[in-house]
């Protein structure tokens, strides 16, 4: 392929065993998940950036099975939590307990303390559940009872949302939902795929057999080297071109914090490409994900999802 | 002048309609002044051809650097207007005054852009008439400019591949059948949803009727539902050209349409039946575009 | 069948406001030329126009249209007579536009109204072609571009910005504009219209000499022309008069000059003495054919020639400024008069009086000596009373009597008419001379304004030993006439006297005394003459003058000059387009212009980039489209990906992508 021609060649060696390593990585995940490698791509790219993802889907397309798999092939530690409308704050983060043989409160921690963090449903719990959720995902620490507790590394939280709108729910706002570096769709498989996931073993078995191919520790050294991808001032005018297109377009374009998240998740996509500096392509190719779930609200009122605006965008915006 | 990709042929000035006027002027002003000798006269002749000529080059340049991207176009009902939101870019760094957009394989749907400052784009929505129904073509767009002095036009074509759909025409008298049609191909799309998620429960959708929500589900703390869920299981409305014994083939479809409204507007789930197409039966924004569109590209 | 949809095409307001002041400043120059209720109706229309269009009313009926038309036409005939002519015409013009103002209300029609305006601004140009109205013409003709760019730039643009455009336009165009001027030929037309002089000499000159036409013009400071002398030599103030029209028909206190002066008998003349003066004279539109030169002009300019009697005569009536060069020397003797000559300059009128009669013959028989004569006659003048002024009440052709005898009260055409006369009457050869005498000199053009103020008559007689001589008989009753110049003498007299007590001449006396502002006045004087020199006078003739100097000799060159004035300007619009494509063209450096030139070319061979396509996506599409330049696509991919986004390029990758790039653009 010729992209590994353009790959520079300050220590080929590492690099083409990380871009080894991420491959299997996909693979292994794209396994369980049959017909959906675009997607695992993108979750896996959201990973490495260090970024937070949200699946919007509807309920049996492998949600669950995508969080699972991510987590056993990390060898993280994995979490679900069940997101319902009675759900408090403390019930995630933890609860201070007092404790009888050492006379004072003891934190107990809750189950958003865990590397992988799967999120159902998140928007059936109230406003306040979901802002202590995100203050925790922004922040890497919780605060309860004036004191901070740190997160552990890696941090990643996969939160899932049925897109129809229903009664009882808390849809997130436009500021909470930019907390997520990725919005994506998982979908129905198509005829083949889900044919041979018929065919296919039970995914809870396969689950269990998934062995980490990396552990926390590269992950974190894979996340830190991510960021040191190269983006060339040309990249970043483009960038900027698309920042600046969709704040003309439309009362609230894209925020700042979107457009370090749009280079953030290219540099990953270009890092799984094998490549040492971010094309043009690598933003196309995660713009609609990164950009569409921050451009919904104040598209859909004038009958265009997000979704198509910002495949607009990408579209018509030239590359310099 | 940066095309942007796009080629054109052809030269690009044109002379206006006042532009004959001028030229009657100068020969008006050239006939005075050589008859009577009048140097004053031959000056403001002069003065007409200079600013003249020194206008030429700024009619030309007037284009430069400007790029128009034709935007995704919503469909429309035959009969109805088509919008087309247009984007023009001012790569250049001057400002650019002037600018005319027009569709000529459209009729004469035009649109004025007044002002573009350098580095800025300005948006405009072209609006034409939705004629037929079917997927056609925009074709070319035009940007042109008579600026400054409206003598010349510069004329920029534009290839423009954008397409856009247009559905039938809704009309018809006949009643939405009333009906239900017993189909023994139900769709299998409900059993996928085993698993962790909550399944097998039908969401309240705002507009229901609120008799039909159930109660007890919400007793218990669980979110709105309505008992249509199990009403769902009767029968299905199939929309089926085949079975309209009446008019030509653009009426039925006409007809169709318009029972695809009602229908969407009833909340009556519904599907389309046409010769060799067949949607099953659904509701919503997504089915009902799929179902309109397929009626619009029906041979 | 195409429906025309009607759209909304009104004009918008502001650039109707500045046509309307671009129409305001065509005005100034049918003030005073035209009947005044035509550009009365002018203005009214306008106001009318700027009530009617927020209101939406215009002027829509025919029937009304026509009757405004059928009355027009007829306050035309009314006051003119006929229709036909230069003013009626232009009156015609300016009322049809009017008409126009009030109808117009679409986008068409506004360009419309801009012609007509070129048109009246034109119609300007023949009504009047001064400085001040130029400059209002100019300041109309740019109000015009300004409505023009206005109009197309739409209403959200800053109020002066169409200003700044309409100016910039201008001076872009002002060295295509001098070469026109300069080169563009100006042939005469065969068909040419012509325009019946209808002007009236009302503040002029004119060909007879009555008691109170040299008075009449005594208050107009209408310039009449200006001279220079480009060899520095400058006559006195006192001896500089300048020669007009030569008198040779006496009727008592009237003169007349023959109509064509060439039916007078040509004189001999000996060699001229003294300093030959050279003078450059520009001379105003007057409608006749007299023209001034120093006394006396031995030469004649082109399109004149030399009068009998030492005066130019044109051609061709003046009816537009004239530049031309003549040369003058102080004294001409001229000894011999034959008998066919001496006799009309004898002549006089029957009717003259016994008593005058008497006066003149007492001298005569006292003296033989003809200058004894003139100089009993000079001092008859000095002594008996005689009073220097400008109302000496109304005068008949006869009352030669009434003057010499009693009121004793006169003007300098009374002083020289009379004074001729009685000379005649002693029989001494004598003739009227009219023309202008002194002039101011403006410092800043080194220049001599002359006005019809300055207009003066003196006398000639010839004296047998010497020829012609100039006596002016008022110096002998007002010398500081003629030592002051006739502003400063009205100005010492009318203090005294109170001639010109109206509060207009006073706040100009003051004005005049204010330093900053008589420099103000020379300098627009200055200005307004170099307009008359250097651009009214440039006709065909100064055109042929002109090639001759930068050295094409004949007019048969003309078309090669042309020719290169067209190829010049194509070069000058070449250039300039060259400039602002430079400058408008996006900022991109080299590598971004050598892509582009390869997404042209793979444009043309059928692979065509996306602008919103990136540098990989279309090497590799190009590559399925092109499968024959595959590889030099690619390489040109990765190099330019390598240039524009790698962290550290090579330096020398850059000119291996040159070398592809050139050798893919250059692949047929």
């Amino acid at each position: 392929m010729h992209s590994t021609l353009l790959a520079h060649e300050r220590d080929p060696e590492i690099r083409f065993d990380t871009k080894k390593q991420i491959a299997a990585f996909t693979s292994q995940i794209c396994e369980v998940i049959v017909g959906k490698t675009e997607a695992v791509k993108l979750a896996v790219a959201c990973l490495l950036a260090r970024g937070h993802l949200l699946i919007e889907d509807i309920p049996g397309v492998g949600k669950t099975t995508l969080s699972q798999a991510l987590a056993r092939s990390l060898g993280l530690v994995f979490q679900r939590i069940q997101f319902t409308s009675d759900l408090l704050p403390a019930d995630i983060l933890g609860n201070s307990i007092f404790d009888r043989n050492e006379q004072r409160f003891v934190f107990h921690q809750g189950p958003l303390f865990s590397q992988v963090v799967l999120i159902d449903e998140v928007n059936r719990a109230t406003a306040k559940t979901q802002s202590a959720l995100l203050e925790a995902m922004e922040e890497h620490q919780i605060s309860a009872d004036g004191v901070t507790y740190e997160l552990p590394q890696p941090f990643f939280v996969i939160a899932t949302q049925n897109p129809q709108y229903q009664v009882g729910t808390f849809p997130l706002p436009e500021s909470q939902l930019d907390r997520f570096l990725m919005r994506i769709e998982l979908g129905v498989p198509d005829r083949a795929s889900e044919r041979a996931m018929l065919l296919g073993m039970d995914r809870r078995e396969m689950l269990k057999e998934l062995h980490p191919i990396f552990g926390a520790e590269t992950l974190l050294d894979i996340q830190a080297r991510v960021r040191t991808i190269h983006t060339s001032s040309a990249l970043l005018d483009y960038l900027q071109d698309l920042l600046d297109a969709s704040r003309q377009r439309h009362r609230s374009g894209l925020s700042p914090r979107a457009g370090l998240a749009l280079l953030h998740a290219s540099q990953a996509w270009a890092m799984m490409n094998g490549r040492e500096m971010v094309l043009p392509e690598d933003i196309q190719a995660v713009g609609i994900p990164v950009m569409a779930h921050r451009l919904g609200h104040d598209i859909e009122q004038s009958g265009q999802s997000g979704r198509t605006f910002a495949d607009a965008l990408l579209n018509s915006v030239p590359v310099p | 002048m940066r095309q942007g990709g796009s080629s054109k042929s052809g030269f690009p000035l044109t002379s206006t309609r006042s532009f004959a006027g001028l030229l009657f002027v100068l020969a008006a002003i050239w006939y005075a002044a050589s008859s009577q000798n009048n140097a004053a006269s031959y000056l403001l002749l002069f003065a007409l051809m200079g600013v003249f000529l020194v206008s030429i080059p700024r009619t030309l340049l007037n284009l430069g650097g400007l790029q128009a991207t034709a935007e995704s176009i919503k469909p429309a009902f035959a009969g109805q207007e088509i919008s087309l939101p247009v984007e023009v870019t001012n790569e250049s760094r001057a400002t650019r005054y002037g600018i005319a957009l027009t569709l000529p394989d459209l009729g004469d749907a035009r649109k004025r852009i007044d002002e573009i400052p350098p580095g800025k784009a300005a948006r405009t929505v072209l609006r034409f008439p939705a004629a037929t129904r079917g997927e056609h073509e925009i074709g070319r767009l035009h940007l042109s400019s008579v600026y400054p002095l409206g003598f010349l036009r510069v004329l920029k074509q534009l290839p423009s591949p954008q397409r856009y759909v247009v559905y039938p025409k809704p009309a018809g008298d006949q009643r939405l059948p009333a009906e239900t049609v017993r189909s023994g191909q139900r769709s299998s799309q409900r059993e996928l949803g085993e698993g962790d998620d909550f399944a097998g429960v039908r969401a309240y959708v705002r507009g229901e009727s609120q008799r039909h929500i159930d109660w007890k589900a919400v007793a218990r703390g669980q979110a709105l539902m309505t008992k249509q869920f199990t009403a769902e299981s009767d029968g299905l409305l199939y929309l089926d050209l085949a079975a309209m014994r009446f008019g030509d083939l653009e009426a039925r479809l006409s007809q169709l349409t318009l029972w695809v409204i009602e229908a969407e507007r009833a909340r009556r789930p519904y599907g389309l039946r046409l010769p060799a197409i067949e949607i099953p039966p659904s509701l919503g924004e997504p089915h009902f575009h799929h179902c309109l569109r397929t009626l619009a590209l029906f041979q | 069948m195409k429906v025309v949809r009607k759209q909304d095409t009104r004009i918008p307001r502001r650039p109707l406001l500045w046509l309307a002041a671009a129409l305001l400043f065509t005005l100034p120059p049918m003030f005073g030329t035209l009947p005044s209720w035509v550009p009365l109706l002018f203005l009214i229309a306008l106001a009318a126009k700027f009530w009617m269009e927020p209101k939406g009313y215009r002027l829509r009926s025919l029937v009304w249209k026509l009757v405004l038309v059928a009355l027009i036409l007829s306050l035309l005939f009314f006051s003119y007579g006929s229709i036909r002519g230069m003013e009626p015409g232009v009156s015609l013009i300016v009322m049809l536009t009017s008409v126009k103002i009030l109808e117009a209300h679409t986008a068409r029609e506004f360009h419309i109204m801009i012609m007509v305006a070129w048109i009246l601004c034109l119609c300007g140009f023949f009504l009047s072609q001064n400085l001040a109205i130029a400059l209002c013409l100019l300041i109309a003709f740019t109000l015009l571009l300004v409505a023009l760019i206005q109009f197309h730039r739409g209403p959200l643009s800053a109020f002066w910005s169409p200003v700044r455009t309409a100016g910039k336009l201008l001076a872009q165009a002002a060295p295509l504009i001098i070469l026109l001027f300069l080169f563009f030929p100006r042939l005469s037309t065969g068909f040419r219209f012509q325009i019946a002089p209808q002007r009236e000499a009302s503040t002029g000159f004119s060909d007879r000499l009555s008691p109170g036409s040299v008075s009449f013009l005594a208050n107009s400071s209408e310039v009449a022309f200006r001279a220079e002398f480009p060899d520095g030599k400058i006559p006195p103030l006192s001896a500089m008069y300048w020669r007009g029209l030569v008198m040779w028909h006496g009727e008592g206190l009237e003169w007349a000059a023959p109509n064509a002066p060439a039916a007078l008998p040509r004189t001999s003349q000996g060699t001229p003495h003294g300093q030959a003066i050279r003078q450059w004279i520009t001379i105003e539109a007057h409608d006749a054919r007299w023209m001034f030169a120093l006394d006396r002009p031995v030469n004649s300019p082109s399109g004149a020639t030399l009068a009998p009697g030492n005066y130019l005569w044109s051609n061709q009536p003046i009816h537009k400024p004239r530049r031309y060069e003549v040369i003058s020397y102080p004294e001409i003797p001229n000894n011999r008069l034959h008998s066919r000559e001496r006799e009309p300059l004898l002549e006089v009128p029957t009717a003259i009086s016994p008593a005058v009669r008497a006066l003149a013959q007492s001298w005569s028989a006292e003296k033989a000596e003809p200058r004894a004569i003139v100089n009993k006659a000079l001092e008859f003048f000095r002594t008996q009373g005689f009073h220097y002024s400008l109302s000496p009440g109304e005068y008949g052709k006869n009352d030669l009597d009434e003057f010499l005898f009693h009121r004793r009260l006169g003007f300098c055409e009374h002083y020289a008419a009379s004074f001729a006369t009685l000379m005649r009457l002693a029989g001494i050869p004598a003739r009227v001379v009219t023309g202008y005498l002194g002039g101011e000199y403006n410092e800043i053009g080194h220049f001599f304004l002359v006005r019809q103020a300055d207009a003066h008559a003196w006398c000639e007689v010839w004296f047998p030993d010497s020829g012609w001589q100039r006596i002016d008989p008022t110096a002998a009753v007002a010398p500081d006439r003629v030592n002051l110049g006739f502003n400063s003498f009205l100005e010492r007299r009318g203090a005294a006297a109170g001639h010109l007590d109206n509060t207009q001449s006073v706040l100009a006396r003051e004005l005049a005394r204010w330093p900053a502002f008589d420099r103000a006045r020379l300098g627009w004087q200055t200005l307004s003459y170099a307009w008359d020199t250097r651009v009214l006078s440039f006709d065909g003739d100064e055109q042929e003058s002109f090639f001759a100097s930068i050295g094409i000799p004949s007019h048969r060159q003309i078309f090669l000059i042309v020719g290169t004035v067209v190829i010049a300007i194509a070069l000058l619009l070449a250039l300039y387009a060259a400039w602002t494509h430079l400058r408008t063209r996006p900022c991109g450096d080299r590598l971004k212009i050598m892509y582009e030139s390869f997404c042209r070319k793979a444009a043309r061979l059928g692979a065509p980039r996306n602008p919103s396509e990136g540098p990989f996506d279309f090497s590799r599409r190009a590559t399925r489209l092109l499968p024959d330049e595959s590889d030099r696509i690619r390489r040109i991919a990765k190099a330019y990906i390598a240039l524009r986004y790698a962290p550290a390029p090579d330096p020398t990758t850059l000119e291996q992508f040159a070398e592809e790039v050139n050798g893919f653009v250059r692949a047929s």
